[in-house]
């Protein structure tokens, strides 16, 4: 049944032994230790598992290990640089905190595509990230300061 | 200065029980209360640090465990740093004092020469040595007498002031801060098998050949039925295997789109909450108005399903969970058990935020029960989503009439409130029948029972209104599904019934609601939070549904904790009858203030969950119990749905905290469904107000009614 997997994960190369089904979040975070990928309905529904898959934002809970061999994998511990995390810590944008991390990882790949998103293209990007919480507004904010703060970073480069 | 000790403080009196200096210089501090995402762990640091002149960054506060936190039973009911902040508050008054006791004997002279700063110890001006350094001249054994007098509030540095949470960068940056997160050396991990119809019981589970890759261990006992498995994946797929040969037995549940009028079949228990006699002042009024308000059963529905690891080691059982209470916890999981309480260790770690009493207790139970099993190793367990939305308690149903009579100036004479609710407590407190495992093996399901007045179902029914003769009564069916403590329990039902009907209320007398509360308002906090409320959302007296309305609504939480007002700007959108929140104002006074940004932040969500619970959640059940799966299956608020939010918080510095985690919820339901009446004409009476629900009820408005409203 398992057959050895190489996967490209935030910049490093990773040899794994796996049924190739697994859904890559139990490789993420049961082999590999990277548990910034948060386990959440395992359905696909609420975003917690948000991985980057070559820039575009994916859930780790329903994509099989095997599907992404070759592709570049990125999760929250490799997201460089940090200017989305920071801004959440300097908003206080988390309460429970558990949803944060894959949010911050749809926002990633937001924040790549569309560099100057309005709140509407935010909220239209997180319609599948779930916050039980009630954290939404902050984390709305962190976001627009995280575009900002590349924005600003771009125009000094 | 408490009057009388505090309770918890006299169970447990010992200072070193709450507070310990270390040889760092840090301080270890020991609350029973547990971080659930509110920032308690930061609010009441805030608290010691600021009584002990100790700078933020030296309190260390270990995980709170059965071997080293004292018993502070559940963290809920907005009261943790009413509690807990009191007693580490008297805590830490006397170890700054014993500090200064001991500086001054060892160098003979007087308390009054020795101060403290920065977590050391100074003689007008001369360093006498660091906390560390002085910590044996304390005496060991001392017992808090709470006879100290904690600093006066024009002296503080740290309280008061908005300081981030000790927490954030680290759930932010992914690690591993949560109970899910944690990993043992060879951990395996543990599935249950529950019904995917509510209620539904095991008839048959048919294991001959039967292969499953992976599997240690099938555990049966009575009707619960787990499986450990080396991998985590393997444990998934091995459940859904091993479900496909099980047989149930249904559960017939009442019809779903009649179930208010089912309850009001069951027999009840009553509670009165004020006895008067507003018979006669009904007949005296000259306007008598009656209104009937409900809510469904709604869920908890945390982010993620609950998780719990248990390690059978050397006889000794040790459970890692994100209970609300790990104390009461244990001694329910020592019953199901059948384990001695001494040889039972519980620890808690942070999980995906609660809101009240969800599947976490049960699934440390399942976590338990397969250890004991597999000696020597960690098994974790954790639910499906379906497991947690079908098998966590629910806040019952509830309906909630109401009848008020109005005199020629317009002034409420008379109030009756009738309530209609199950138990809102099935918390651990039973013989092991509270835990979803205990049923199982027993083949008896537990309904909690309302168990009289200490439970909270008619919290808020009574509301701070000057009503002339009142009766206000509460009663406690038991219902079909299986309850407990939801944030604000009852409150978030009566709020609703109570300031709807205020509004509506205002409307018959041509009042401006913001008027008519004032009208009927003695206290002046009360008075103060929602003047500036309007006056912040610039409140506009009602002219005619336009499709864009304003509303308010006010309650302090409990009658007893903070005071919350809101006002709601929302429009109707006439085609789809879809709810669109545009701006939420909400003021708060929460008395004495520890920490503004933590506080908002709590205000912030509370009012999110409050427009969740208003628009979108309902326990929606088929006869046979499916219905129930995924978060398709249960609406919540998301991205889309967030208007604008801004909180003001009216600073009492002088005053006793006043516990506000809850408290921004209750009012939101009245403040949507008033605002919607202003914007359409309108009145919903029965929640949640989806478009499904606004046009049911255009169908069935009078002529007279219709006139007023604006949609077609």
């Amino acid at each position: 049944m398992t057959k050895p997997l190489e996967l490209h994960i935030n910049g490093q190369t990773r040899s794994v032994l796996s049924d190739p089904e697994t859904p890559v979040i139990y490789i993420l975070r049961n082999e590999l230790g990277l548990v910034g990928t948060k386990q959440g309905c395992s359905l696909g529904q609420c975003g917690a598992c948000t991985i980057l898959v070559e820039g575009k934002a994916e859930r780790a809970c329903t994509t099989a290990a095997e599907s992404l061999q070759g592709k570049c994998i990125t999760t929250i511990e490799g997201l460089e640089p940090s200017f989305i995390k920071d801004a959440f810590i300097v908003e206080q944008a988390a309460q429970c905190g558990y949803c944060i991390p894959g949010i911050i990882m749809t926002a990633a790949a937001l924040v790549n595509e569309n560099p100057v998103a309005s709140r509407e293209d935010i909220r239209a990007a997180l319609k599948e990230n779930l916050c039980r919480c009630g954290t939404h507004s902050r984390i709305l904010k962190a976001i627009e300061m995280a575009l900002q703060t590349k924005l600003e970073r771009q125009s000094h480069a | 200065m408490p009057e009388t000790l505090p309770a918890v403080l006299q169970t447990f009196p010992l200072l070193k029980s709450w507070l310990r200096i270390n040889a760092d210089n840090t301080l270890s501090m020991f609350p029973g209360k547990v971080e659930l995402g509110q920032g308690i762990r930061t609010a009441l640091a805030q608290i010691v640090a600021e009584e002990l002149e100790l700078p933020l960054s030296s309190i260390r506060i270990p995980e709170v465990s059965t071997e080293h936190s004292p018993d502070e039973g559940y963290t809920a009911g907005s009261a943790s740093l009413e509690q807990s902040g009191l007693a580490l508050r008297l805590a830490a008054a006397q170890l700054r004092e014993s500090l200064k006791e001991a500086a001054a004997l060892r160098y003979e002279t007087d308390t009054a020469n020795i101060q403290l700063k920065d977590g050391k110890l100074w003689q007008q001006g001369k360093l006498l040595g660091s906390y560390g350094e002085v910590k044996d001249w304390l005496e060991p054994n001392q017992t808090i007498t709470g006879r100290v007098k904690p600093k006066d509030c024009n002296s503080y540095t740290l309280i008061g002031q908005a300081k981030p949470r000790s927490d954030i960068p680290a759930k932010v940056k992914g690690e591993a801060s949560f109970l899910h997160d944690l990993q043992f050396p060879a951990m395996v991990h543990g599935r249950v098998m529950r019904p995917s119809q509510y209620g539904a019981r095991l008839k048959s589970l048919d294991t001959r050949e039967l292969e499953l890759p992976g599997l240690i261990k099938l555990e049966r006992k009575g009707n619960f039925v787990g499986i450990i498995a080396k991998e985590e994946f393997q444990a998934v797929k091995a459940l859904e295997k091993l479900a496909q040969r099980a047989t149930w037995e249904t559960n017939p549940l009442p019809n779903f789109t009649m179930l208010h009028n089912h309850l009001q079949t069951l027999a009840t228990e009553e509670l009165t909450v004020r006895e008067g006699k507003p018979e006669q002042h009904f007949k005296m009024a000259k306007t008598r108005l009656e209104a009937s308000y409900t809510l469904p059963y709604q869920a908890h529905a945390s982010v993620a399903p609950s998780c719990a690891i248990a390690l059978l080691d050397n006889e000794q059982l040790t459970v890692w969970t994100h209970s609300q209470g790990i104390y009461p916890l244990r001694r329910e999981l020592a019953k199901l058990l059948n384990w001695p309480e001494e040889k039972l260790t519980l620890i808690h770690k942070d999980g995906p935020g609660c809101y009240g009493h969800n599947g976490a207790d049960d699934v440390a139970a399942d976590a338990a029960l397969l250890a004991l099993t597999l000696p020597g190793k960690a098994v974790r367990v954790l639910w499906s989503l379906e497991q947690e939305l079908q098998n966590e308690p629910y806040t019952p149903a509830m309906l909630l009439n109401l009848k008020a009579g109005l005199d020629e100036g317009g002034k409420i004479n008379a109030w009756e409130f009738t309530g209609l609710t199950d138990s809102h407590v099935g918390r651990p407190g039973g013989q092991g029948d509270r835990l979803r495992a205990g049923w199982e093996i027993a083949n008896a399901p537990y309904k909690a029972k309302w168990s009289g007045p200490s439970e909270g179902g008619y919290r808020n029914a009574e509301t701070l209104y000057r009503l002339g003769e009142a009766r206000v009564r509460t009663r406690f069916y038991q219902g079909p599904l299986r309850v407990s403590a939801l944030r604000t329990l009852g409150a978030f039902a009566n709020t609703f019934a109570n300031e709807s009907f205020i509004d509506e209320l205002a409307y018959a007398t041509q009042t401006d609601p913001v008027a008519f509360r004032l009208n009927h308002l003695e206290d002046e906090r009360a008075k103060a939070v929602i003047r500036l409320a309007a006056k912040r959302a610039n409140w506009q007296t009602r002219t005619q549904a336009s499709g864009k309305g304003q509303g308010i609504a006010f309650a302090r939480y409990k009658n007893a904790k903070a005071y919350v007002a809101q006002v709601v700007e929302l429009s109707l959108n006439a085609e789809t009858a879809e709810i669109s929140i545009e701006l939420v104002t909400t003021v708060c006074d929460a008395g004495q203030i520890i920490n503004p940004d933590g506080l908002k932040n709590q205000l912030e969500g509370g009012t999110l969950q409050g427009i969740s619970r208003t628009l979108f959640e309902e326990i929606k059940l088929d006869w046979d119990g499916g219905g129930m799966h995924d978060w398709d299956s249960y609406s919540v608020i998301g991205f889309k749905d967030i208007p604008e939010i801004e909180t003001f918080l009216i600073s009492e510095p002088d005053s006793p905290i006043l516990g506000a985690g809850e408290a921004s919820t209750p009012p939101m339901g009245a403040a949507i469904a008033n605002a919607l009446f202003d914007a359409s004409g309108i009145r919903m009476r029965d929640l949640p107000l989806s478009p499904t629900r606004i046009r049911q009820r255009l169908a069935n408005m009078t002529d007279e009614e219709l006139v007023k409203v604006i949609l077609s």
